[in-house]
C-alpha cells in the first residue's frame, strides 16, 4: 500500500483530527468525512447521555481510532444495511457484501415474479453458509408476500455464525423489517458441518427443497495472501474465505465447496441453486463442474456479474464459452460473481 | 415504573395548574389561521429505461475479498445526460432512492425552471428567512433607541455598566 502523502494528513487535520485519524484506513478525505459522519451519528444515536456530553465525546474518540487501526467499520458500529435489513456484525463472521445484497435482491425478484417456481406455491429455502444470516433473512422477508408457506433454513459449522443469526432475526422483528415467523411462514437456523460424513440434509425427512443459496468460502490460500485486503485478512474470519483442503475431492481447494453443494443439489433436486464465486475464472469451472456433476439436459446455467440487473458495459461479453457446456449466457455488469443453476 | 409514575404526577398536576391560570387570556384566537401554502408535489423519478445506473466500489476484485464501507450510487439519465451521484447513506438501497430523488429534483428544475418544487420550496423558505431577519433587525434597532434614551434621560453610571459585565461569563 503506498504511503500518504503528509499534505494530504494534514489537510485532512485542518478539516477535523478525527479525519486524519481515520485516514490510514479509508485513503481519502471525502470517504474519511463520510465515516466520520456515520460514526458520529451512531454515536449520537446510541448515546445514554444528553447531546453533546463529555462521555459521548470520549467514545467518538475511542470508535475512530480503532477504525483507523483498521477494524471494519461494521464491526465498530456493530451492523451493516443488507438491502431493507440492518444486520448485526460481531467479529468471528463475515461482514454482508454488496455483492450477495444484489444478486439476493434480483433472485427473490424473479421468485416473487414466478420465473421458476408457480407463486403461492409453498416454499423451501436453504442456505448454505448463512454466516449472519443475511441472505436467509432477505430472502424471507422478500418472498413472504408472495409465498403464504414458506420455509427458509440457513445453516453454517460456526456457532457463532449460527447464534449471530437468530440475533439478527430477533433484531430486524423488533425493527419491524421481517415478519414474524409463524407456523406457515418460518426462518430457522442451524449449525451444521455439510462435509460431515454423519450429515443429513435438512429435508431429508421426506420434504422437498426447492432453491439452494450459498456464499461459500471460495479464496485459495494463495488468493487469500495477495488479493484480500489488510483489513478483511487481520480481521475477519478467514474460516468464511478459504476452505479447508480436501484431497479425495478432486477439484482445487478453493472450489470444494461448490463439488459438494452440486452433490447435495443432485440428491436434494431443488428448482434453483444459486452459487456465489470469486470472479469469472471460477464461475467458468463451476458450471463445467455442474455440466460433469448434473449434466446440461435437465439443468440450465447462467452466470451474473456483480450487478445481475445492470446493463453490461460495452466491454463485457454476454455470454461464455465453457467446455463440456457451451455458451452460456453471462447476465449484469461488474466480475463474475454468481452460478445459477435451475431447471424449468 | 413506580417512581416514573411518582414522578409523572406532579408534574402533570403543575401544567394543568398553569393552563387553568392562563386559558381565559389566550384560549382562543379571533383572527383566521393564515392558510397553509399548497407545496407543489415531489416529481417523480423518470421510467427506470431511461436511467443508467452505476455502482461505484472502487476497483479490485470485490466479494469476500475486500469490505468497501460506501455505496454509492451513480445515475444517468439517458434522454438529458444528467449525473447525479448519492453517498449519502451506508445503505445501498437507500442511496439508490436519494439518487432517484435527486434525479426528479433536477430534472423538474430542467423542465419547470421557476416553477419547479425546489424552486418555489426555495423561495419560500428564503421569504421565511428574511422575514424572519427582518424582524431581529427591527428588535434590536428598537432595543438599541431604548438604551440610547434611557441612557441619555438618566445619565447611566459606566462604571457600574462595565462591573457588571465583568461579573457574567
Amino acid at each position: 500500500m503506498p504511503r500518504l502523502p503528509p499534505s494530504l494528513i494534514w489537510k485532512a487535520h485542518s478539516i477535523s483530527p478525527l479525519a486524519a485519524t481515520l485516514l490510514p484506513v479509508c485513503r481519502n478525505i471525502a470517504s474519511a468525512l463520510a465515516e466520520l459522519r456515520w460514526i458520529r451519528e451512531h454515536v449520537q444515536s446510541t448515546s445514554r447521555s444528553p447531546s453533546g456530553s463529555q462521555a459521548d465525546d470520549v467514545r467518538l474518540r475511542r470508535l475512530c481510532r480503532e477504525r483507523g487501526k483498521g477494524v471494519p467499520l461494521q464491526y465498530v458500529l456493530g451492523t451493516q444495511p443488507f438491502g431493507d435489513l440492518e444486520i448485526k456484525c460481531r467479529p468471528g463472521v463475515l461482514i454482508p457484501r454488496p455483492e450477495p445484497e444484489a444478486y439476493t435482491t434480483h433472485l427473490s425478484r424473479l421468485l416473487v415474479s414466478g420465473h421458476f417456481i408457480p407463486r403461492h406455491q409453498p416454499l423451501r429455502v436453504l442456505d448454505f453458509c448463512t454466516g449472519t444470516g443475511c441472505i436467509a433473512l432477505l430472502l424471507y422477508s422478500s418472498l413472504c408476500s408472495s409465498s403464504p408457506r414458506l420455509a427458509v433454513t440457513g445453516v453454517d459449522i460456526s456457532p457463532l455464525a449460527v447464534s449471530l443469526s437468530k440475533a439478527n432475526l430477533k433484531h430486524n422483528v423488533a425493527l419491524g423489517l421481517v415478519p414474524s415467523p409463524s407456523p406457515s411462514q418460518s426462518v430457522t437456523f442451524r449449525q451444521s458441518d455439510i462435509f460431515s460424513p454423519h450429515w443429513s440434509s435438512p429435508v431429508s425427512a421426506g420434504g422437498h427443497c426447492d432453491v439452494i443459496i450459498s456464499n461459500p468460502p471460495y479464496i485459495s490460500p494463495r488468493g487469500f495472501a495477495t488479493d484480500c485486503s489488510r483489513s478483511v485478512r487481520n480481521y475477519e474470519p478467514k474460516l468464511a474465505q478459504v476452505p479447508r483442503p480436501r484431497p479425495d475431492s478432486g477439484v482445487a481447494q478453493e472450489d470444494v465447496f461448490y463439488a459438494r453443494l452440486l452433490d447435495i443439489g443432485a440428491a436434494v433436486k431443488p428448482r434453483v441453486m444459486l452459487f456465489e464465486v470469486g470472479g469469472m475464472e471460477q464461475a467458468v469451472r463451476v458450471v463445467a463442474m455442474v455440466g460433469r456433476k448434473l449434466g446440461t439436459e435437465e439443468w440450465e446455467v447462467e452466470v451474473w456479474r456483480d450487478w445481475p440487473d445492470a446493463r453490461p458495459a460495452e466491454e463485457e461479453g454476454t455470454t461464455v464459452l465453457v467446455d463440456g457446456v457451451g455458451e452460456v449466457l453471462v447476465r449484469g455488469s461488474g466480475h463474475g460473481r454468481s452460478v445459477l443453476v435451475y431447471r424449468m | 415504573m413506580l417512581r416514573a409514575v411518582g414522578l409523572a404526577v406532579p408534574f402533570q398536576r403543575a401544567v394543568s395548574n398553569v393552563s387553568l391560570r392562563r386559558a381565559p387570556a389566550a384560549a382562543f384566537s379571533t383572527s383566521p389561521a393564515a392558510p397553509l401554502k399548497q407545496m407543489p408535489p415531489r416529481p417523480k423519478p423518470p421510467p427506470e429505461e431511461d436511467i443508467e445506473e452505476y455502482f461505484i466500489h472502487g476497483s479490485g476484485p470485490g466479494g469476500q475479498k475486500i469490505n468497501k464501507t460506501a455505496s454509492a450510487v451513480q445515475l444517468k439519465h439517458i434522454p438529458t445526460g444528467i449525473v447525479v451521484k448519492s453517498q449519502a447513506t451506508r445503505s445501498r438501497e437507500q442511496n439508490r432512492k436519494i439518487a432517484r430523488e435527486l434525479l426528479a429534483a433536477k430534472l423538474d428544475i430542467l423542465a419547470n425552471g421557476d416553477q419547479s418544487r425546489t424552486a418555489i420550496v426555495g423561495s419560500v423558505k428564503k421569504k421565511r428567512a428574511d422575514s424572519a431577519a427582518k424582524k431581529a433587525r427591527r428588535k434590536y434597532r428598537k432595543l438599541e433607541e431604548e438604551r440610547a434614551r434611557t441612557e441619555d434621560s438618566a445619565g447611566v453610571d459606566r462604571r457600574d455598566d462595565s462591573a457588571a459585565g465583568d461579573q457574567s461569563p
